[in-house]
């Protein structure tokens, strides 16, 4: 019974992660991987390409970057996805209607929402940049010509985009809470704070910890709105490991060093799938493994 | 009814017709089906794809044996697309090159079918030099020559006489006086790209990399000065300083074309799309000039688009056909009339719908003072360290002569090992 699962992940899973782990250890590029009609000549390096890698301070500069952008994108998802679902989680008109549109940037075709948003960044013809000019400023920010502006603009926009998931997840979470147990904590005199840390909380903390962690592996592995709106600029500040493994293999063609990133990335995310496991198993909430 | 013999014979006759009928139809119908269809990917921009369209139906109604199926492919993302699928074995029959900067790659990669065959001696006679430098490589025919071209200045011509200009500017230093006079946002637009500021770098008598002596020029002193004064024109009230990086080329053609700046950096391609701007209702005030002399020269990058056939293809021969007739010169001479093309056969530049094209005479003196930048296999390489040095150069980020080392040890390590950085 096992053997056509174990074949099928073989060849889908194991044989490209094999040559994956292969390539990293060659000097591959687009000249020696050879084709239908050119021999392969890449030679085995041994782990020069991780250690030219980890030697480079691109690669420590754009790691830097990665790690501010999963950190931040995740905070402000979960913030604001928690305000979100907090105000939607209380009797009110048009609940419905809300819910529905809070959705809207998460529906959206990431692609689609990106060149919008490349749109409304852009300088001086986009809608920022007309809005503060009406609005009497003189000049508006670089959105995506100034570095730091750059990081700035992209975190927005992928903020924009990841909210509504994790809005929607800690909605369900806020209604499995037990209305009982609030009921009980305002009869014995706790107050809105108190009742929101001691029981609204807790009460979301297994729902919470799979967000955050799923929001980690998915940030930190996020390529499309990065790559479409700054495409890693200017002068590749806005550059995360995922599309900068994307520029070795595919802009430079050194295959044997991409190879390289993509297993670096994947013990990373190793990583974060084992403690992902360990929370979920540590919730006992076998639905969410 | 009665079926009198008369009307029997009649009625046979009818159904042999029409039987007959029937199997000339379909015998036509299997003639067609038994075209050949040759895919093919094109990086063309809008205006140019019009006219394409066009000659690929004309193509198709004349050899009616030959289907030609296009793609279009954007053209920032065409060598990624086709270097990938030509290597596992698939993609086009005929792909649109950079020549420059793409053929002598794929042919060192051998994913290129040798066209040396396949294209008539009186052809290969008949190309500019500018075009077949660049199709060959190792002494073999990669490609097909459609265009030549470089950058040039565009100018407004009546925006420089508002400002009593009535030449273009002769000098580099002289292109700087020009656009102070204009304020800060209206002189000139240009890009954070390393193609763009090659002018400068020859301009000031510097390089890019020599493949035959093994040398990179990039981070030499004049090369630096180059860099510097291109990356002067935006701190010195002259460029329109550059505030959006994704969005510049664009932003470039918009101011151009609706009259907000004088003079921008562009080539061939790009002037039936500044001829559509309001600006430039009335046609004469676009003008063409050569990119002004710097103090240690003059250049701009030799460039141009050429047509190759995969090796993966299976009907290179009817893919010849096509290509070969897509270059000739009649259709050469159309794309110089529509889009303002530079034909890469001599012949074309006989005709007289080339010849009183001014656009194409104007860009004419600038390839006469164009600069080849072919740098072997790893040329098409060059620019992805480059633009974003320049990105951080113009961004403040980096000095002229730190961003120009940053490209020299960039191209050091990953495309020319072994090669001298000179000083």
């Amino acid at each position: 019974m096992l053997l056509p699962v174990a074949l099928v992940m073989g060849t889908l899973i194991g044989y490209p992660l094999v040559r994956g782990v292969i390539l990293s250890f060659t000097d591959a590029d687009r000249f020696t991987i050879g084709n239908a009609f050119v021999p392969a000549s890449y030679q085995y390096v041994g782990v020069r390409n991780y250690s030219d890698i980890l030697r480079n301070s691109e690669f420590r500069r754009v790691a830097g970057f990665t790690a501010v952008w999963t950190f931040a994108n995740v905070f402000f998802h979960f913030t604001i996805g928690l305000a979100l679902a907090l105000a939607l989680n209380r009797p009110m008109r048009f609940r419905g209607a809300y819910r529905l549109l809070l959705m809207v940037p998460w529906a959206v075709p990431t692609f689609i929402s990106a060149f919008a948003w490349r749109f409304i960044f852009n300088n001086p013809y986009g809608f920022l940049d007309q809005l503060l000019g009406k609005l009497g400023r003189a000049e508006a920010p670089a959105f995506l010509g100034d570095p730091t502006w750059a990081q700035l603009s992209v975190i927005m926009t992928n903020v924009w985009i990841g909210v509504p998931f994790t809005m929607l997840a800690l909605l369900g979470g806020l209604q499995a809470i037990d209305g009982d147990l609030l009921d009980a904590a305002a009869v014995d005199g706790a107050s809105a704070l108190r009742r929101f840390w001691d029981v609204t909380l807790p009460g979301l903390r297994p729902v919470a910890a799979t967000v955050i962690l799923l929001g980690l592996i998915w940030t930190f592995n996020a390529f499309n709105i990065i790559f479409l709106i700054t495409a890693g600029g200017p002068g590749n500040a806005t550059q995360i490991l995922t599309t900068f493994a994307y520029r070795a293999a595919f802009t430079d063609f050194l295959y044997g060093q991409a190879a390289a990133y993509g297993v670096i990335l994947l013990s990373m995310l190793l990583v974060f799938g084992t403690l992902y496991r360990r929370t979920v198993a540590r919730m006992g909430e076998e639905t969410w493994a | 009814m009665k079926v009198t013999p008369r009307r029997a014979v009649l009625a046979s006759l009818a159904a042999i017709a029409l039987a007959a009928a029937l199997v000339g139809a379909a015998a036509a119908r299997q003639s067609t089906s038994q075209a050949t269809t040759i895919t093919f990917w094109q990086t063309m921009n809008t205006q140019e794809t019009e006219t394409l369209k066009d000659l690929v139906s004309r193509f198709e109604s004349s050899h009616p044996e030959i289907k030609v199926e296009m793609t279009y492919v954007d053209f920032g993302n065409h060598v990624q697309k086709f270097t990938t699928a030509a290597q596992a074995g698939q993609g086009p029959d005929v792909m649109r090159a950079d020549t420059a900067p793409d053929v002598a790659g794929w042919a060192a990669q051998g994913l290129l079918t040798d066209l040396t065959p396949l294209v008539s001696a009186r052809a290969k006679k008949d190309f500019v030099q500018a075009a077949i430098s660049g199709a060959q490589y190792r002494g073999k025919l990669w490609a097909v020559p459609q265009t030549v071209d470089a950058l040039a200045l565009f100018y407004n011509k009546r925006m420089l006489a508002a400002k009593g200009l009535k030449a273009p500017p002769a000098t580099l230093s002289q292109l700087v006086q020009y656009c102070q006079k204009f304020g800060a946002a209206q002189g000139i637009a240009l890009q954070a790209n390393g193609y763009w500021i090659q002018p400068w770098i020859w301009g000031y008598g510097g390089g890019l990399v020599s493949v035959a002596k093994k040398e990179i020029y990039v981070a030499s002193k004049l090369s630096i000065a180059g860099i510097a004064a291109y990356n002067r024109l935006f701190h010195n009230k002259c460029a329109t300083s550059n505030r959006d990086f994704s969005n510049e080329y664009g932003n470039m053609m918009t101011a151009f074309k609706n009259g907000k700046v004088a003079m921008i950096v562009n080539g061939p391609w790009s002037t039936a799309d500044v001829l559509s701007g309001p600006a430039f209702k009335r046609s004469t005030n676009f003008q063409v000039a050569t990119i002004p002399r710097g103090p240690g020269g003059q250049g701009s990058p030799i460039g141009g688009a050429s047509f190759v056939i995969s090796r993966n293809s299976k009907q290179a021969k009817e893919a010849a056909t096509f290509i070969n007739w897509l270059t000739a010169p009649a259709q050469q001479a159309i794309f110089a009339d529509k889009n303002n093309l530079l034909p890469s056969r001599v012949s074309a530049y006989a005709l007289p719908v080339v010849k009183k094209n001014r656009i194409i005479v104007q860009f004419l003196a600038q390839m006469k003072k164009a600069t080849d930048r072919s740098a072997g296999p790893q040329g098409g390489q060059i620019y992805t360290d480059f633009t974003p040095a320049v990105q951080r150069l113009l961004s403040g980020k980096l000095s002229a002569a730190a961003a120009a080392r940053s490209i020299a040890s960039s191209w050091e390590s990953k495309l020319f090992p072994g090669y001298k950085v000179v000083k």
